[in-house]
């Protein structure tokens, strides 16, 4: 282009130049000068032929030169690519080298499990899009040991209804767990339970089933359906999560065998506090076994009360649940939780009364930042419960409160000790045994070959009121095992 | 009807409560003008802060120190989410068992994963290690997707460097001149110092190395080093004393004289095992703000080619 614009420049400059020396000859004779005239225009004519040419070889020159350009650059792409397929065979080597002894067969699963959508048959390449269906995992845990109480003293010891029941081996926990995205602004979750009681019996309960919401503004969410209330810290984790194989006192008199849990739908809040600030607001249904310090289930009995039936005939006869969780990052390796929780309820020992139960919880941990798969890590939690129950149509203020404090130590990678107290107990009549005054100790000891089993041993020394024997404690010792199957849970801090 | 009153009481208290610092916030987030972004590892960090100058605040999830596959879900990480107008990743299912449960705990629709604010850097990374049969859990930890470990080619982060610039472009297109220009002399400056590494790593080029994870193989690659031997019988199980065995015979049938691990893991077999072999250990972080010196991602790999050479020379001289 810059050639050809210099061209049509010169050009202009010839002709204003011979315009010039036209000027300059007109004395002259008019041949002369039309002679002169076709003189320079031929002189011109060669000399554009001559630029023409010149502009020719240049640009035969220049197309040359980039020809052997791309040939350079070809080459140099081969070479480089072939290097790259040394290395690749060199890596591939080296990966042969490493392959593990035992080969995978059938199993779709990979390390996380997710129960992702792929095309059967061996055309699948981890690099198509796969389609996560949800996550799914199934967990068991078990237990074996014996005690120094007979089997129906160890069913008052251990009060959760999970914990084992029974000398010998225990069926503790199936639990199928499936949880992912239903929208983009729902997920939801649902724990389906297993369990074998100590008559051999199977039974199938539904522990949860709830969405969250995921769009909502300012830092609000809503779950709702069935779950386990949000009190305190122990109440709404699975017990393949807790850190001790049973659960405990003072979590069975306040929430049953089974946790308090039940149909509702709950607000919380995350403040925009410069700490981590979270409050909950939630209300449930009050009635059935999970609601055991409430309307609980029609015809037993609490501390001798007969329970009755009874309608939800206004607002008043629903379960409310309220909770503060505030955390605090005391330094990079030290975080504080402290929560309180409150719970406003009816039962049905009479026609209006109340119970209400308090709550407050601290969690203390610290692990290194540089730190091997999660160890060492040191961790404290402590949980202070009180309850006021209006007992009967008298109105009998029935009072009870309890505690647990574990402290946790990791000593090295995949090793845990732990040792848990527990103490609980109630005004007035002692020889129930879900109010008298108990203690209990609880040393144990973890190993988590992955994090996706484990084997703990367990020693509990009881020491309570109800027990009939001359010195009032027993001893028990439990080995427990779980193994998961499918995705990883998450730990929630 | 004691306890209904105290409920209502407690309602209205949270309800006020919530509607003033609610204004508040509003007010103080108003005057903000940089883009927030969050990270989930410190080179992230790093490659972010090069791109978007003074013009983004930048804040990582993890600090150099850690391994980015265990990371405790502290809440004090969701309050470092909950305002941001972008959150980065390293991807491949790198941080996999913490990154959901930090944005969900966030309360934060903007950077949901899909979303505009929600980056995830290994776009257009040429993938190691890929996996192309099924794998199952009894192979230990491996990542479906390859290894994640990609940022540790420094021609990678210049990929990362352009992911970055886009996406910060989108959020900001009155700023993308500016972040793309960024991302240019950040590439140039890697191409400039590419020259020098290699430069210090030549001489021992097609030298094997034993490394405690696989962590390095797209460092080992870009700087013609072989990966030989891992102290991890399969990645994430530790060292088990058969496995130390072999290792140290393959290194001396093998002449390997060096290890490279992270500071993170424990040190005990990488001990015994020099101790037996004389090999020399390296201990060098992966990550920005892992060691000594190592405070962006330019002076990070400036550490962990110095370290390796020292420990080669030392080798050679035995």
């Amino acid at each position: 282009m810059k050639k050809i614009y210099i061209l049509i420049l010169s050009c202009f400059i010839l002709s204003s130049f011979s315009e010039k020396s036209l000027a300059e000859q007109e004395p002259k004779g008019k041949n002369d000068e039309i002679e002169a005239l076709k003189f320079e225009i031929q002189q011109m004519q060669k000399d554009i032929e001559e630029m023409r040419q010149n502009y020719e070889t240049e640009r035969k020159n220049q197309e040359t030169k980039l020809e052997a350009l791309q040939e350079k650059v070809k080459d140099l792409i081969e070479a480089k690519s072939i290097e790259k397929d040394e290395l690749r065979a060199e890596i591939a080597k080296a990966l042969i080298e490493e392959k593990p002894s035992i080969q995978p067969s059938y199993l779709y699963s990979a390390r996380t499990g997710d129960s992702t959508f792929k095309p059967e048959g061996s055309g699948w390449a981890s690099d198509s899009p796969t389609q996560k269906l949800m996550d799914i995992s199934f967990d068991s845990l078990f237990t074996m040991g014996g005690s120094t109480a007979r089997e129906s003293g160890i069913d008052k010891l251990q009060g959760g209804a999970h914990d084992p029941k029974k000398k010998g081996f225990t069926t503790q926990n199936l639990e199928l767990s499936l949880l992912g995205a239903v929208d983009p602004y729902l997920n939801a979750e649902a724990h389906l339970v297993f369990q074998i009681n100590k008559d051999g019996e199977s039974k199938l309960e539904v522990e949860e089933a709830f969405l969250t919401t995921q769009s909502l503004p300012h830092g609000l969410q809503i779950k709702a359906g069935t779950y386990f209330t949000e009190f305190g810290r122990l109440n709404f984790q699975h017990p393949h999560t807790w850190s001790f194989m049973d659960q405990p006192i003072i979590n069975t008199r306040m929430f049953g065998g089974d946790g308090l849990r039940g149909p509702g739908a709950r607000l919380s809040w995350l403040t925009p506090l410069p700490w981590y600030s979270e409050f909950f607001l939630g209300a449930q249904n009050a009635n059935g076994e999970t609601a055991f310090s409430f309307l609980s289930k029609a015809g037993g009995a609490f501390s001798g009360h007969t329970i009755k039936a009874r309608d939800v005939r206004s607002l008043e006869d629903m379960l409310y649940s309220t909770r503060w969780l505030n955390s605090f990052s005391l330094s990079d390796e030290v975080a504080l939780n402290f929560g309180a929780s409150a719970l406003f309820g009816p039962n049905a020992t009479g026609n209006d009364n109340r119970t209400n139960i308090y709550g407050t919880d601290i969690y203390l941990k610290w692990k290194p930042l540089s730190n091997d798969r999660g160890f060492p890590f040191v961790a404290w939690q402590t949980e202070l419960m009180k309850r006021d129950y209006e007992a009967g149509e008298s109105k009998d203020s029935l009072d009870d409160w309890g505690l647990y404090s574990q402290f946790l130590w990791g000593f090295k990678r995949n090793w845990v000790w732990g040792i848990r107290y527990d103490l609980a107990d109630g005004n007035g009549a002692l020889t129930d045994y879900l109010r008298d005054r108990r203690h209990r100790v609880s040393p144990n000891l973890t190993w988590y070959p992955t994090e996706f089993s484990k084997v703990r041993f367990q020693y509990n020394y009881d020491k309570a009121e109800h027990i009939n024997d001359s010195d009032g404690d027993e001893h028990s010792v439990w080995l427990q095992f779980e193994f998961m199957l499918g995705s990883h849970p998450k730990h929630k801090f | 009807m004691q306890s209904v009153n105290r409920m209502k009481i407690i309602c209205i208290t949270i309800l006020v409560a919530a509607l003033c610092l609610n204004v508040i916030s509003g007010f103080l987030l108003a005057a903000e003008s940089q883009i927030r972004v969050v990270t989930t590892t410190s080179d992230l960090e790093s490659i972010t802060e090069f791109v978007g100058g003074d013009r983004v605040k930048v804040a990582s999830i993890t600090t150099g120190y850690q391994d980015p596959h265990f990371v405790e879900i502290r809440p004090s990480y969701m309050i470092k989410v909950r305002e941001a107008d972008l959150f980065i990743r390293i991807g491949l299912e790198l941080e996999l068992a913490w990154e959901s449960l930090i944005i969900e705990g966030s309360r934060n629709p903007k950077i949901k994963v899909g979303s505009l604010g929600h980056l995830d850097a290994s776009e257009g990374i040429e993938r190691l290690e890929v996996p192309t049969k099924k794998i199952d859990r009894s192979m230990g930890d491996i990542h479906p997707f390859g290894n994640p470990h990609y940022w540790l080619d420094p021609l990678n982060a210049k990929i990362m460097a352009n992911n970055i610039a886009r996406k910060l472009g989108e959020i900001s297109p009155e700023d993308e001149d500016y972040f793309m220009q960024n991302a240019a002399q950040f590439n140039r400056k890697i191409d400039e110092k590419m020259k020098e590494w290699d430069q210090k790593i030549s001489p021992y080029k097609g030298n094997k190395i034993v490394t405690y994870h696989k962590s390095w193989p797209y460092f080992a690659r870009r700087f013609g080093l072989i990966m030989g031997e891992y102290l991890e019988p399969k990645p994430g199980i530790p060292p088990s004393s058969r496995h130390i065995l072999e290792v140290i015979e393959k290194m001396r049938s093998g002449n390997i004289n060096v290890i490279l691990m992270e500071p993170f893991y424990s040190d005990k077999a990488a001990n015994l095992i020099a101790s037996k072999t004389g090999a020399k250990t390296v201990k060098a972080a992966n990550s920005v703000g892992g060691m000594k010196g190592a405070d962006n991602y330019i002076s990070l790999i400036d550490k962990i080619v110095e370290g390796l050479v020292t420990a080669f020379q030392s080798a050679e001289e035995q």
